[in-house]
């Protein structure tokens, strides 16, 4: 799943070190998340979402999520 | 925090008299004093000792690691996102799941391997092959129920 994790980041002028610590996650998960190898729990994408004060929507890219 | 505070305090406690108690047991079993055990070859006995020894250094390096993450709140912290952090979770589910089919199946074909040749080995890994299959079968019937 792709993310706009490494724009938001940068934006904020943040590392993912950073970002991990503030989202209570290590720096490899946010690596994953950002190299779109790992999907973020619900419960970590609203704590990202609300991080950078946007909408999980706003964050997370779900175009190529299969639709049943 | 606080709660996660008190449980390291509490996993110190544990390991410290767990630490005590393997080094009190180790100690009667290799000195004969309490209880009379067998001579052994020097390699089982090597191996005792080295087991032995590896616990209890893994066991101070716990107990090491929690009192340095208790002096700091930023090191606790750590170790909370360490210890929980979902994707490592992730990974050792899947880890577990899939290591422990795979130990059953190769144990199973190791007791089929072995009863060409030798009879001791076909039972105990047949033994095996079935306790790793039970206790497969019981957490996944455990989890079934419970989530």
């Amino acid at each position: 799943m792709k993310t706009r994790i490494p724009e938001l980041r940068k934006q904020h002028k943040l590392s993912q070190e950073e970002l991990a610590y503030a989202v209570g996650v290590t720096r490899q998960t946010i690596t994953s998340l950002e190299c779109g190898k790992y999907t973020a729990s619900l419960v970590l994408a609203y704590k990202i979402a609300k991080y950078f004060g946007l909408t999980i929507e706003e964050v997370f890219d779900f175009s190529d999520v299969e639709e049943m | 925090m606080e709660k996660f505070k008190a449980k390291v305090q509490k996993r110190v406690l544990i390991l410290s008299m767990t630490v005590l108690f393997i080094g009190v047991i180790y100690l009667i079993l290799i000195s004969g004093l309490v209880i009379d055990t067998p001579t052994v070859p020097d390699f089982i006995r090597g191996f005792n000792m080295g087991a032995f020894a590896g616990v209890e250094l893994i066991l101070v390096f716990f107990i090491v690691k929690y009192f340095v993450a208790m002096k700091k709140e930023d090191n606790l912290k750590k170790l909370y996102i360490e210890e929980n952090d979902e994707r490592s979770k992730l990974i050792l589910e899947k880890t577990g799941a899939f290591g422990m089919l795979v130990f059953t199946i190769l144990c199973a074909i190791g007791a089929i391997v072995a009863g060409f040749f030798d009879e001791t080995v076909f039972y105990t890994l047949l033994c095996v092959t079935a306790l790793s299959a039970i206790i497969r079968g019981a957490f996944k019937i455990y989890y079934h129920m419970k989530l």
